[in-house]
């Protein structure tokens, strides 16, 4: 039986780095090659010796899919191609295959900013990796190879995020990367086709959440913000430069553009013009309403967001400031955070997770004294808050992607382990497909059914109707007789003549002989006649003739009786019969 | 060890045993790891140092309801701890070592199923394997876990068999590593003699029997595991073992190869493919690539009837070129996507090794005809990553310098294969407005690299342009590159105009992008050594210095908070602060020099200080003239550059914080209700 093979070298029953690699129909396909940004060593990329040790990862792998910009999912791109020297075809989407770079170079600076790093990549490797990648346009079916045909679906949770259906023959999986099902206010909700994969293989960050709607956080956000900004205090959000920021950006402009707000909105990073660029070179990729308003006003040309500098720390009154990187390790958003944080009126907001060995660690689990560079002590007295934007789907969200899709089989990744196990057994109790959760390096081995579609003529299932029964039940299995061709890649199923007819085949007949000896001493006449008389006797309402040129037919079977060579007393009999013949008079005898 | 360190150790140990499955990072055990295996390595024995750890052991082993991560991190502890033979006494007489190596033990308790314990058991075992007294602890359930239904188990197992074989190696003269250290612990000898030999032998009849023509899903799995573990000891092994393993497997070996079974064909050859054998002379392997090349672009004249099978599927196949490319590059002995990209990169190569152009020579003549047909054609490509490989080549080829035969000048590549300026300035100018901005900095590039210096004069405004206008980083960068590349090669010509260094250095100081900062640094820097030419005379007329906009340049960069430009800029003052002032009333030769230089640096506004100074500057800003050196002295220069030339987390993610963010992390957890909730944790991006 054909077997899918899942094995997750990252994201198995966590939230780290993505990189999952699958079997199927004898190719092999890795899924996403994330970084875990928890490491300053080789530890923090996926580790490909479990594949090969040699480093011939080109040799192995068919194909590597990235399903969208975040480095948990594309972080580790440039090592394996540029460093371990992965040749083969890359495939992301337009928007990822843009944006990637940007995140890339984004985080290479942060580990310059580290002397202890060691064997990152360098801005060539990046271009020279992103070289080297086929861009996908959603909907679309790409060929990989003869056999293999991949094709990207909308996934929500980030500018250009995509699931993939990969296909072999008639075995398929789908890899949702991180989705999203709920519409936020730049994308759009996650679909997907009736496809019927035999595996859905799907994250599961919030397997056992019901997410509060949206509105709610956002109001919430929005209510931090503003009661900060009347007391007269100073907000800093330390973001990545692309991806939640843009959200928030939208979000806080219409909130400013609708109570009239005066306070200053700085975005500090120089990315945030290239990255609003992106927003508006891969508008189709953004939600309807955007799309829609698009003509009237581009809601990324920002009314009251402006750049920073970073003399503007300093000045006095509230202000609002967006500043990289996300997790207050270095940089700009670390320098202002030094600055504000020992007034009780400012406010920092983390929109998203912060790695253990970062401040945005530290404040987050409540440390309010913090060790600075020179023996310095720096006291928090600011807020701290901590709000989660992250687009993923929750527990109803993957329901509803399942019953979108119907999967025969269910895997998930990229959530912890014990939620997932919850998750599973909701799966599996109400769609009645097996669910999986392998751990990072275990293998999930799917056997797979599968079924190829054939067409039948007309013609045989009209026959099939004459000769009685029930008419066909595409619900009810049952054997039919045919000739199975195959004719421009389609199986059909018809009958022998219009087979023969098709294909342009010459019928022959096939004739079976024996010879069986016997002692009889009459002549050869005789035996013959009293082999027909008792014929006559056994076989009623059968046709038996004995003809005048010394035969006796049976139906179409022939009987001739001869002496042997050696004695006269010796009868051979010769008996000769088609195939078609046997089978008439076997069903007769039925 | 750390003292505040010692003094936290004991609790964080409390907290780990306690912690159950709450532990707030995925990565702080291993974390832990690496600090302890650093100070092993230093020489610390660990157990002296923080007796807590062996409390802490025997109270995670015993207590049944741990947690698998913190067992699987308790395992490796234990193994780093015995590695040391003092340690390791210590854990025997303890029964720590018997009780936790034993895999029954773990199989009794239920937990022998999860894939961690499993990897904690072989990773602290090979790390015990140290030293001699290790041997006794192997154990034959590894080598049923090298074909582990875990990936990482399996490969674990095969490292440590590997560790273990390599361990009992025989070198030369029948002196292991085992029996030198046998000479100087002379305790039990014939033992561990003995327990080395077992183990060789038991591997050796392991891989004997795994190997072989695979009849199920099992055993294949098996035979491409062993076939992995051959590979990595035939890698590491020398010549009696080596040789022994070789005679042991050579018969499966070509049994296998023989059956022809495709899952097992890429393993296979990593065992046989010896990389050092080069089957035949470089010369003919390169007409033998040459000739593929020439088939797969369709044009061969051989035709013999068996080769047009072979001709039909090689032609036109992207991978067999890319591959034949490669092999091409390789073959030329220097150091080595799309198939252009490769064939412009063989092209290089081969023109760095090889190649004296014939200009007389006809067919050579018309190859470069070609060559320039096709790069005027790929330069303006549709896709991108075409367009700028082309604009890499050129920019290649403009560096690198040739040799016309038969005796002729040396001139640069691009002269020699296209025909110099004339074809390739005006592709790279238009290139310039290029909507991809890899495009447009990889054409700055070639222009620094290939344009005579009479042209880079008349480019400069362009650049400038580019500099204050590009919107992306990489082509301000090349920008900056460029002038630095001018103002370097410019020796005798004219000096660059000052109010376009001015402004280069300002625009760069100013720029959103690190890499144009500290690229703007280096032009300073560059500016600098011209100032103060040799040692430390000061040339007059570099008073420009200020004047330029190189001062500023620097006290800017100083207060950066992107930290490689901070830390170039503050090397730089101190170089400046070296050269300018004596030190303590200085050396007599250069004080003429340095009096000269401070004479004219003085003239600079204090302004300038006063704009950029922040912090250790303050003194400086309120008077109206100030002496360089002092300014440059209350800059607190020498502090600010050891805390820049640490890394920019060395605070917050070193061992003392890792430990203190353990201990925080455990008491939030205990109020968790003041807490932002257990988001924080899963919620990735």
């Amino acid at each position: 039986m054909p077997e899918i093979k899942v094995t997750p070298l990252g994201a198995g029953q966590d939230v780290g780095r993505s990189c999952i690699l699958v079997s199927i129909g004898g190719k092999n396909i890795m899924l996403d090659c994330g970084m875990h940004m928890g490491y300053n060593d080789d530890r923090r990329f996926p580790d490909f010796s479990y594949i090969t040790q040699n480093g011939r990862l080109t040799d192995f792998l068919d194909c590597l899919i990235i399903s969208h910009f975040h480095l948990d999912h594309c972080g580790a791109l440039p090592y394996m191609s540029e460093m371990v020297g992965y040749d083969g075809p890359i495939y992301m989407t337009h928007p990822t295959k843009a944006i990637c770079p940007i995140l890339l170079e984004d985080f290479r600076k942060i580990t310059v900013d580290k002397k202890g790093e060691t064997n990152f990549f360098t801005s060539q490797m990046i271009k020279d990796c992103m070289k080297k990648v086929i861009p996908l346009n959603l909907h679309q079916t790409v060929q990989v190879d003869d056999e293999l045909e991949i094709k990207a679906y909308y996934a929500g949770h980030v500018l250009g995020a995509a699931m993939v259906h990969i296909k072999v023959g008639s075995e398929s999986v789908v890899y949702t990367g991180d989705y999203n099902m709920t519409p936020d206010r730049h994308l759009g909700a996650a679909w997907i086709d009736k496809c019927r994969p035999d595996i859905l293989i799907s994250e599961s960050t919030y397997a056992t959440t019901i997410r509060d709607s949206k509105r709610c956080r956002e109001r919430d956000f929005l209510k931090k913000v503003h009661e900060s900004i009347e007391r007269g205090g100073k907000v800093l959000i330390p973001v990545f430069a692309l991806g939640r920021a843009q959200e928030l950006c939208i979000l806080l402009e219409t909130f400013w553009e609708r109570m009239n707000l005066k306070a200053p909105i700085y975005f500090s990073t120089g990315l945030t013009e290239k990255a609003n660029h992106y927003y508006k070179l891969f508008i189709t990729w953004t939600n309807q309403k955007i799309r829609k308003t698009f003509v009237q006003r581009n809601m990324f040309e920002f009314k009251h967001i402006k750049a920073f500098d970073r003399s503007y720390a300093d000045n006095p009154g509230p202000m609002v400031v967006f500043a990289t990187p996300g997790m207050l390790h270095a940089g700009q958003s670390l320098q202002i955070f030094k600055k504000w944080a020992g007034n009780e009126k400012n406010m920092v907001i983390m929109p998203g997770y912060c790695v253990q060995g970062t401040i945005g660690h530290k404040i987050l689990n409540g440390q309010r004294k913090l060790e600075m560079e020179g023996r310095a002590t720096l006291d928090v007295k600011l807020q701290v808050e901590y709000m989660s934007f992250s687009a993923h789907a929750d527990a109803k969200g993957i329901m509803q992607l399942i019953r979108m899709a119907e999967p025969r089989n269910m895997l998930l990744v990229h959530g912890e382990a014990v939620k997932m196990e919850f998750l599973k057994g909701k799966i599996e109790q109400e769609f009645s497909i097996d669910c999986y959760m392998p751990a990072n390096g275990e293998t999930t081995t799917v056997t797979t059914n599968p079924s190829v579609p054939v067409d039948i003529s007309l013609n045989l299932l009209k026959r099939e109707m004459a000769l009685g029964g029930p008419l066909p039940d595409p619900k009810k299995p049952r054997t039919m007789h045919g000739t199975l061709i195959m004719k421009e890649n389609s199986l059909k199923l018809v009958s022998s003549e219009q087979a023969l007819k098709e294909l342009g085949l010459n019928e022959h007949q096939l004739r079976f002989t024996c010879h069986v000896q016997l002692q009889d001493p009459h002549s050869d006449a005789d035996t013959l006649h009293r082999i027909y008389t008792h014929l006559k006797s056994v076989l009623k309402g059968y046709t038996i003739q004995h003809l005048p040129d010394g035969t006796v037919i049976v139906e179409s079977i022939v009987i001739k009786v001869s002496s042997s060579a050696e004695d006269s007393n010796t009868k051979v009999l010769l008996l000769s019969w088609s195939y078609q013949e046997v089978l008439n008079i076997l069903k007769r005898s039925k | 060890m750390d003292r505040e360190c010692v003094s936290l150790l004991p609790r964080v140990c409390e907290v780990l045993a306690a912690s159950g499955s709450s532990l707030p990072d995925d990565t702080i055990l291993e974390k832990l790891l690496d600090w302890f295996t650093a100070l092993t390595e230093a020489g610390e024995s660990l157990l002296e140092a923080c007796p807590c750890l062996l409390e802490f052991i025997s109270a995670v082993i015993h207590d049944t309801a741990s947690a698998p991560g913190v067992l699987s991190f308790t395992l490796r502890l234990i193994g780093l701890l015995a590695a040391a033979e003092d340690d390791f006494i210590v854990l025997k007489e303890s029964l720590v070592l018997d009780l936790v190596f034993s895999c029954q033990h773990w199989q009794e308790l239920g937990l022998w199923e999860d894939p961690c314990i499993r990897i904690g058991w072989i990773q602290g075992l090979r790390t015990t394997l140290q030293h001699p007294n290790g041997l006794s602890f192997f154990r034959q359930p590894l080598l049923q876990l090298q074909t582990d239904t875990s990936l990482f188990v399996a490969s674990a197992a095969n490292q440590m068999l590997a560790h273990v074989l390599l361990f009992c190696q025989p070198e030369d003269e029948q002196n292991t590593s085992v029996s030198k250290a046998v000479v100087e612990n002379p305790a039990e000898p014939m033992e561990i003699n003995q327990d080395c030999t077992a183990v060789v032998d038991a591997i050796s009849e392991y891989l004997k029997r795994a190997l072989g023509v695979p009849k199920g899903s099992a055993q294949l799995h098996q035979c491409q595991q062993t076939l992995r573990l051959l590979a990595l000891l035939l890698g590491q092994t020398k010549p009696p073992l080596h040789d022994k393993l070789l005679q042991t497997v050579t018969a499966s070996l070509e049994e296998m190869v023989a059956a022809d079974c495709s899952e097992l064909t890429l393993p296979l050859m990593d065992v046989i493919l010896d990389p050092d054998c080069l089957p035949c002379a470089p010369d003919l392997i390169v007409s033998g690539i040459l000739s593929l090349l020439r088939i797969c672009s369709g044009d061969s004249s051989s035709s013999s009837a068996g080769c047009s099978e072979v001709f039909r599927n090689v032609i036109g196949s992207g991978k067999v070129q890319k591959c034949a490319l490669e092999a091409l590059t390789a073959v030329s002995n220097s150091p080595g996507e799309a198939v252009l990209h490769k064939s412009y990169q063989a092209l290089v190569k081969w023109m760095s090794v090889s190649c004296a152009i014939d200009l007389h020579n006809k067919s050579h003549c018309l190859c470069l005809l070609d060559l320039v047909q096709v790069v005027k054609k790929r330069a303006c490509d549709m896709r991108w990553e075409v367009r700028d490989s082309t604009m890499e080549f050129l920019g290649h080829l403009g560096a690198m310098r040739v040799c016309r035969a038969p005796a002729e000048q040396a001139c640069d590549a691009s002269e020699a294969l296209l025909g110099g300026c004339c074809c390739t300035t005006p592709l790279l100018r238009e290139a310039l407005q290029d909507p991809e901005s890899y495009v447009r900095a990889s054409a700055i590039k070639a222009l620094a690299q290939t344009v005579m210096h009479s042209w880079q004069e008349g480019a400069a405004p362009t650049q400038e342009q580019i500099l204050s206008q590009d919107t992306e980083g990489f082509a301000r960068r090349a920008v900056v590159k460029f002038f630095i590349a001018w103002f370097s090669s410019h020796t005798s010509h004219t000096p660059p105009s000052s109010p376009s260094v001015r402004s280069v250095l300002s625009r760069g100081c100013a720029d959103l992008d690190w890499e144009v900062k500290v690229h703007t640094l280096e032009l300073a820097e560059l500016l600098l050594d011209k100032a103060f030419l040799g040692h430390g005379s000061y040339t007059k007329g570099s008073d420009s210095l200020v004047e330029q906009g190189v001062i500023s340049a620097l006290l800017s960069g100083l207060v950066d908070c992107d930290r490689p430009v901070a830390l170039k800029a503050c090397r730089l003052l101190i170089t400046l602060r070296v050269t300018v002032c004596p030190a303590s009333q200085g050396d007599p030769d250069v004080s003429d020099a340095t009096a000269n230089a401070e004479r004219d640096l003085n003239a600079l506004n204090a302004t300038s200080f006063e704009d950029h100074s922040e912090e250790g500057a303050s003194a400086v800003s309120h008077c109206e003239r100030v002496s360089v050196c002092e300014a440059l002295g209350s800059l607190g220069l020498d502090d600010k550059l050891e805390i820049l030339s640490r890394s920019s987390d060395h605070v917050h993610n070193s061992p003392l914080s890792l430990l203190q963010d353990i201990l925080t992390a455990s008491t939030s957890h205990t109020h968790s209700n003041t807490q932002p909730g257990q988001e924080v944790i899963v919620d990735c991006y």
